[in-house]
């Protein structure tokens, strides 16, 4: 079939000199109908208004439903977290009311004042108390027992001896370092008392000023008298200076200022007894006199009398 | 206009010109409908393909690029066009297969010969016969045939619309033209030997 006059006609036909199938091609002349014409204009129209109204910036089409979702999950995080936060803020008032309402409803026990917590930063209190801490053989060694009398002290003796625990065996350090964490907030949160426990705290601790300038004080030594609460507000609660140091027994010890003796009343009572015991009895009346303008309101039973000769 | 001047029709479409369109869719709209006609032989369903095809080329104008001449890509698309519905209607392909005779005779139905006049008449069975010849040949020879003689493309360009190498199209067109010729010639020979025998008895 593929002869040489089949080739002359496809050649024909390929160079339009075929005028058979022109001429057929000419008479079988179909158009499509005028309704067909209309369909397909407004179908381009169509498209084209369409695409007029197309906004700009065109999103795709799942940012929709995306920013939906996102929508949605944040609010509920943010709802979550917003009661999570008010239970977390409940818990954490519960206890400071607990403990308010429990120092409130505990009467003041007057015979153990040693348990008050005094005003004294925690520093100061790891300062007084670093000899006793360390955990070494020595401590058995006849040195003074320094008392860690406040429950800040307390808690930073604790710290120093864990540290110290620590430094012997670091393994120690990763079990134990989240409770020693807490366990030092805790001491400084006792060591510094909040404003609103000031009140307290303060008075408790004029009461026991005298442990206050003791930190460093020799556990035999007497106990000091209970002050009233007059006397409590007089006296300023604040931390023993250097030279409220400890007092030696045999008087040896230079004379207090005026300053340390306004803030350690007893400690100027013994330094009156001493000057009594030196046989300077014009000098203590002289000092004794100060002591009862200063401190008015001091039971007198506090005050030594004078030896009558 | 030239065809690189179609493809900057499209582009102007594409932009939003409908002026454009209307431009391209007059130049191409009787070539395409022709094609479409042949092919399916069923004046509706060359309607609805006619629309379909426009559609897509509507729907499709962002994506058009003038890489090829827009005739490739507008016959392109009909021919899928084309092939799709007879995929979907493969009970319609029976339809399609009618005899030249069945044809001949729907023709003579829709047009009596006793009120045309002579001339017109050999005309009008003359296109019938080639109705009938084309719908007998297979349908990618008579695709081939279509998109050489409506849409102007080269073999090249018809191999690329059908899927085809040029040489493929180029075989089935030898096919196609020979089938045509001979479908042509038969009833006219069969004539001759019938005014032969009838000139006969008379001598």
């Amino acid at each position: 079939m593929s002869g040489p006059e089949q080739d002359q006609e496809l050649e024909d036909f390929l160079a339009r000199r075929s005028p058979v199938y022109q001429r057929l091609s000419e008479r079988d002349h179909a158009e499509p109908p005028p309704e067909l014409d209309r369909l397909v204009a407004a179908t381009a129209r169509e498209a084209i208004d369409k695409q007029t109204r197309v906004p700009i910036f065109r999103s795709s089409r799942w940012a929709l439903p995306v920013a939906l979702a996102a929508t949605v999950v944040l609010s509920l995080a943010v709802v979550l977290n917003l009661g999570r936060n008010v239970l977390t803020h409940n818990d954490a008032a519960a206890p400071v009311t607990a403990m308010k309402s429990e120092q409130a409803m505990e009467p003041r026990d007057t015979t153990r004042p040693r348990e008050s917590a005094p005003v004294v930063t925690a520093d100061m209190a790891v300062a007084s108390s670093t000899p006793a801490a360390a955990p070494s053989p020595s401590s058995e060694a006849p040195v003074p027992v320094l008392e860690a009398e406040s429950a800040g002290a307390n808690s930073a003796t604790r710290r120093i001896a864990n540290d110290a625990l620590v430094a012997a065996n670091p393994a120690a350090l990763r079990r134990q370092s989240i409770p020693a964490n807490a366990e030092r907030d805790d001491a400084i949160r006792g060591a510094v008392p909040t404003q609103d426990d000031a009140a307290s705290v303060n008075a408790t601790a004029a009461g026991n000023a005298d442990d206050q300038t003791s930190s460093g004080r020799i556990r035999d030594e007497p106990q000091p008298p209970v002050l009233s609460a007059s006397t409590r507000g007089t006296a300023p609660p604040v931390a023993p200076s250097a030279e409220s140091a400890p007092t030696a027994r045999d008087g040896s010890a230079p004379a207090l200022t005026d300053e340390a003796r306004r803030a350690n009343p007893q400690a100027w009572l013994r330094e009156i007894e001493q000057l009594r015991a030196a046989g300077k009895a014009a000098e203590a009346a002289r000092e004794m006199a100060a002591f009862r303008e200063a401190f008015p309101e001091h039971p007198r039973s506090a005050v030594a009398t004078p030896p009558v000769k | 206009m030239t065809d690189e001047d179609d493809g900057e029709l499209m582009l102007r479409y594409a932009r939003g010109d409908l002026r454009a369109f209307e431009t391209l869719y007059g130049r191409h709209r009787s070539s395409l409908y022709r094609y479409l006609t042949r092919h399916t032989r069923d004046p509706e369903m060359a309607n609805d393909l006619f629309q379909e095809v426009w559609s897509k080329v509507v729907a499709s104008r962002s994506r058009y690029e003038p890489r090829a001449k827009f005739g490739t890509y507008l016959y392109r698309i009909a021919h899928n066009c084309f092939i799709d519905h007879c995929r979907r209607a493969s009970s319609r392909s029976d339809r399609a297969k009618v005899s030249a005779e069945d044809f001949d005779l729907e023709n003579a139905l829709h047009a009596p010969a006793a009120d045309l006049p002579d001339a017109r008449a050999e005309h009008a069975q003359t296109l019938a016969r080639y109705r009938a010849a084309l719908a007998s040949l297979p349908n990618e020879q008579r695709d081939t045939f279509l998109l050489y003689e409506e849409s102007g493309l080269t073999l090249e360009e018809i191999g690329k619309v059908t899927g085809v190498s040029m040489e493929t199209a180029k075989s089935r067109l030898r096919y196609a033209l020979t089938k045509l010729r001979n479908a042509m010639e038969t009833p006219r020979q069969s004539a001759v030997t019938h005014v032969a025998a009838l000139e006969e008895p008379g001598a």
